[in-house]
């Protein structure tokens, strides 16, 4: 490396901290106009591959290789900061583990499922996957074969997998890892305003009086957002910060006023606020009767857990069948009621019951309320897993929204509630596009015959090929797969063995059975390929083009920039390279194909991909799309299929939406643009959505309009607090909480084949309250085993960590897969969302 | 696929790593800061202002090395937040022109 070019790559590094920071360094530019330009590196934009908030990312290639990292200076979203994992985002894929070759489990030459990995071509791994899936298809049809994947998935491939799944295959067993972290907020959003994804964005942050997080970590897990509630705080000294929490973290740091609430209790908590609200006269009274209408929701639901649990058999709403074999209720099923009524419901929640409850003091709760109430104070209410993990979650995103409902506080500048995600694509590809066992693109559904007869319109397909019955959510995949009754088990780009809820128990039986084949496609020999049968190897981030969406309807696409190593391929290209080995005879049945017989004898691949339409761009379009950023662009997945494939599924997609109030800007505006924020209509961004003059879908005069619900109105939802399914007792005497740290993301799948990050933070450790610690005899660094019901691991005490829980409550983060928290954890779901609560189950410590 | 599993990192080459970070500090300790990072060995500070904000290069041969350094900036008394800008990083024997085209 010559002294110049290092030169020139410093001042540029210093150039880019202070425009960054919009500080002047004198003789800077200077310096930078005297120095050799370094013209090896190729910088094009691109979005952060980590969790929700969607930072822009410029990326710097030489020598076909990913040198170079900037936070994107144009990027709205992050305006040219990255947290630190963004930082060495150019290294995730330079692991030395990557997957390069197609690995299946193999004894004298050919498929055992006790045998050992041994590389295989692709059309053997092709050859085996079509066997196992047509033979679990013939024998016990659709409902056998199964795909678990990803909010890490970019749109494209989600687009290209719900269409191979749900038509294809006809099978509506299709979730994504999404549903651990924010199917209660889907469910929140649909059933108080009938649409998903939130009204404001991110701009709320620097418009906002009070900023209040509930059961968010956000300054290590979403820092970027994060710092800019931070600096709005900095630059405006009025502003407020409450954190609640069940444990003390970074994010209380920050906090003017920190709550540590009795798990569950979150619950009673709302309840009360919105009784203060209520009782004080503080309901916005213009509001509520223009744009609220009154709910009481069903409260006997279960825990999510099998039906032959006690719990689950005692529970006269948890939609599980009956004696009778009927389903017991519906978890979902609301009654309307009157204000009054909600009132009277809301009226038991005073602030010594809450106080007693919750181990809140009066005077904070008392604080909140006043907050919350204030009629000068614009607030911004953010949550993310202590909310949706949670087995009232969807109950939980209900009752936020009754409070903000109620003081008329939504859907305006500075003031609404924020549900943020974990995944950089949540939004974008799970939620969007669909992914859902119960979804279709653009909030519809499978259970209703009009969406399905949408999506088989603008998929040309004949009508009935998708089937009405929902599929499989993540939990219930598992428990099909030890049950036996799901065979053929695709997982993509995601770590279920290690992410999922009671692992030993419940999932690792299912993917080890021989009557099973499982196979994983992954960058890394995760958790999860360890224990399947086939590993397919996969291109990454900046190896194939790209789009996600995040938190705030942002939508941001990328061009691919380096070639993936080996064989790796995209998930986009296995997918739609596996739908050439299935014939339509061989998988509708013969009254469908017979309402389009010009289908026969044709493969999946004809009829989902070279429909017509996702075929209809050809490869000369690519360079008019991207020349502008990249000469002479290409990229691997059109290259091997003939035509720009990502142009043709999005503009198919999109359709979906258009014209619907889910409007996605044009694909060719998306690759020049930093990003735009769905509903886009004529080629304007939205920024609050139903308010007129932000949200086009609101008309001149309607003021406020929820056009989600048929009427017009969002719904207040009357729900109670109850207790959670597995308290601590005199033997498992402590809380368990799970979640992630900042250095690491989600299961380290990426982040720990990174050394600094590793190094940082190299092992989960179980954070306890040094009292808990006396009491049982242990100190700082003593190793220990965190015993459930269900499985135990072994770690190390921390007592003086970041993370600070109160007397009887303990926090393991699950990033480590030498140490896998989810043995331990409890697979109880909201009975709604049908999403894990890994925030609460009964644990004992005891030295090791 | 098993033997590979353990030796999971790169063997730590020759390699040039460099870094630019804005680093917000409490106002009353920002010169006691600068001082401070300024006596770890390749980090240099370039610029801070009156309301904390420092602009910071760390410049370093190795992974982890780097890591070292990054838990270093944090721990200096005052410091709040620690935001990475720009990252540069390739070995140094990698001195051929580049291809232009991916």
């Amino acid at each position: 490396m010559s002294t110049t070019r290092r030169g020139f790559i410093r001042l540029s590094a210093v150039a880019a901290a202070a425009a960054a920071a919009d500080i002047t360094i004198p003789g800077l530019d200077e310096a930078l106009a005297q120095t050799a330009p370094d013209t090896s590196i190729r910088w094009d934009k691109g979005a952060c591959r980590f969790c929700g908030t969607g930072c822009g990312v410029l990326v710097g290639v030489r020598n076909g290789r990913v040198v170079a990292t900037q936070g994107d200076p144009d990027a709205p979203v992050n305006r040219g900061l990255l947290c630190v994992k963004g930082y060495f985002l150019a290294k995730i894929m330079y692991g030395a583990d990557r997957l390069t070759r197609p690995l299946l489990r193999m004894k004298n030459g050919t498929f055992d499922k006790s045998g050992e990995f041994t590389p295989v071509s692709w059309k053997q791994a092709f050859d085996i996957m079509e066997e196992k899936c047509k033979a679990a298809l013939k024998a016990k049809g659709p409902t056998a074969v199964g795909m678990f994947a990803s909010g890490q998935w970019t749109i494209f491939e989600g687009v290209a997998a719900t269409k191979f799944m749900k038509a294809g295959l006809r099978s509506n067993n299709i979730d994504p890892n999404a549903r651990h972290c924010m199917a209660s907020a889907v469910a929140g959003f649909m059933r108080t305003f009938g649409a998903d994804e939130p009204m404001g964005c991110y701009d709320d942050t620097e418009q906002a009086d009070a900023f209040v997080v509930w059961g968010s970590n956000m300054a290590e897990m979403h820092p970027i957002l994060w710092s800019r509630v931070t600096g709005r705080r900095l630059t405006a000294k009025h502003v407020k910060i409450v954190v609640l929490s069940t444990f003390n973290h970074r994010t209380s740091e920050a906090a003017d006023v920190e709550i540590i609430f009795k798990p569950q209790t979150d619950l009673a908590i709302l309840n009360y606020l919105c009784n203060y609200i209520i009782q004080n006269g503080a309901v916005n009274e213009a509001f509520v009767k223009q744009h609220v209408t009154f709910m009481k929701g069903v409260t006997d639901i279960g825990y999510g857990l099998r039906p032959t649990h006690r719990l689950e058999q005692a529970a006269s709403s948890n939609g599980y069948p009956g004696t009778d074999g009927k389903p017991k209720g519906d978890p979902n099923a609301a009654s309307p009621i009157t204000y009054e009524e909600f009132k009277q419901h809301v009226s038991e929640y005073t602030v010594d019951k809450v106080a007693e409850l919750s181990g809140v003091p009066k005077e904070k709760l008392e604080a909140l309320a006043k907050l919350y109430v204030d009629p000068k104070t614009k607030i911004v209410s953010f949550w993310t897993m202590g909310f949706n993990q949670h087995t009232r979650g969807t109950w939980a995103n209900n009752l936020i929204y009754d409070v903000h409902l109620l003081l008329g506080k939504i859907s305006e500048p500075g003031n609404g509630p924020f549900s943020i995600t974990g995944q950089p694509s949540a939004c974008g590809t799970a939620r969007e596009v669909g992914t859902f066992a119960h979804r279709l693109p653009a909030d519809l559904v499978v259970a209703n015959p009009q969406h399905r007869a949408t999506a088989e319109q603008i998929w040309k397909l004949p009508a009935g090929t998708i089937p009405g019955q929902i599929g499989l959510h993540a939990v219930a995949m598992d428990r099909a797969l030890k049950d036996r009754n799901l065979n053929f088990f695709w997982v993509l780009c995601t770590n279920q063995m290690q992410a999922g809820a009671n692992l030993s128990q419940e999932r690792y039986p299912g993917f080890r059975d021989p009557a099973n084949f499982v196979v994983v496609t992954d960058a890394y020999p995760t958790v999860s390929a360890h224990a399947a049968d086939l590993v397919l190897p996969a291109a990454m981030w900046m190896e194939k083009e790209g789009a996600y969406g995040n938190a705030e309807r942002r939508t941001q696409f990328w061009r691919q920039q380096v070639n993936a190593p080996g064989e790796a391929k995209s998930d986009l290209w296995q997918i739609i390279e596996f739908s050439k080995r299935f014939k339509t005879e061989e998988v509708w049945p013969a009254e469908l194909l017979a309402k389009m017989p010009q289908y026969g004898g044709k493969t999946l691949f004809d009829v989902l991909y070279a429909n017509g339409e996702v075929n209809q761009f050809p490869l000369t379009e690519m360079a008019k799309v991207n020349g502008h950023a990249i000469k002479g662009y290409m990229n691997d997945e059109s290259k091997a299929l003939g035509f720009y494939v990502q142009k043709g599924l999005f503009e198919e997609y999109a359709r979906f939406g258009r014209g619907h109030a889910h409007d996605l800007a044009p694909f060719d505006q998306l690759h020049k643009a930093r990003g735009l924020r769905w509903p886009v209509v004529d080629g304007k961004e939205t920024l609050w959505r139903y308010r007129e003059g932000y949200d086009p879908y609101v008309k001149q005069g309607e003021g406020v309009k929820f056009y989600g619900r048929p009427d017009g109105k969002a719904v207040i939802f009357a729900l109670p607090y109850q207790p959670p399914p597995e308290p601590p007792d005199n033997e498992y005497n402590l809380w368990l909480a799970t979640g992630r740290v900042l250095e690491h993301w989600h299961s380290g799948s990426m982040t720990r084949r990174v050394p600094e990050l590793y190094r940082a933070v190299p092992d989960a450790l179980v954070y306890m309250n040094p009292q808990d610690a006396e009491t049982r005899g242990l100190k700082q660094g003593d190793v220990v085993k965190v015993i459930s019901r269900r499985g135990e691991i072994q770690t190390r005490v921390d007592t003086r960590g970041r993370n600070k829980p109160p007397v009887g409550l303990v926090f393991v983060p699950w990033f480590d897969e030498s140490r896998l928290i989810n043995k331990v954890t409890l697979d109880a779901t909201c009975p709604i969302s049908k999403q894990t609560d890994y925030k609460k189950c009964a644990v004992k410590i005891v030295k090791a | 696929m098993a033997s590979n599993v353990r030796g999971r990192f790169t063997v730590p080459v020759a390699e040039m790593n460099i870094a630019s970070l804005l680093i917000y500090v409490e106002p009353q300790w920002t010169t006691h800061a600068r001082v401070q990072l300024e006596q770890l060995p390749g980090v240099e500070v370039h610029a801070a202002t009156a309301e904390g904000r420092l602009v910071v290069t760390v410049e370093k041969g190795d992974d982890l090395e780097m890591s070292r350094a990054i838990e270093q900036l944090g721990a200096v008394r005052g410091v709040r937040a620690t935001t990475l800008v720009y990252h540069h990083s390739e070995p140094l024997e990698d001195e051929s022109p580049a291809e232009g085209e991916r």
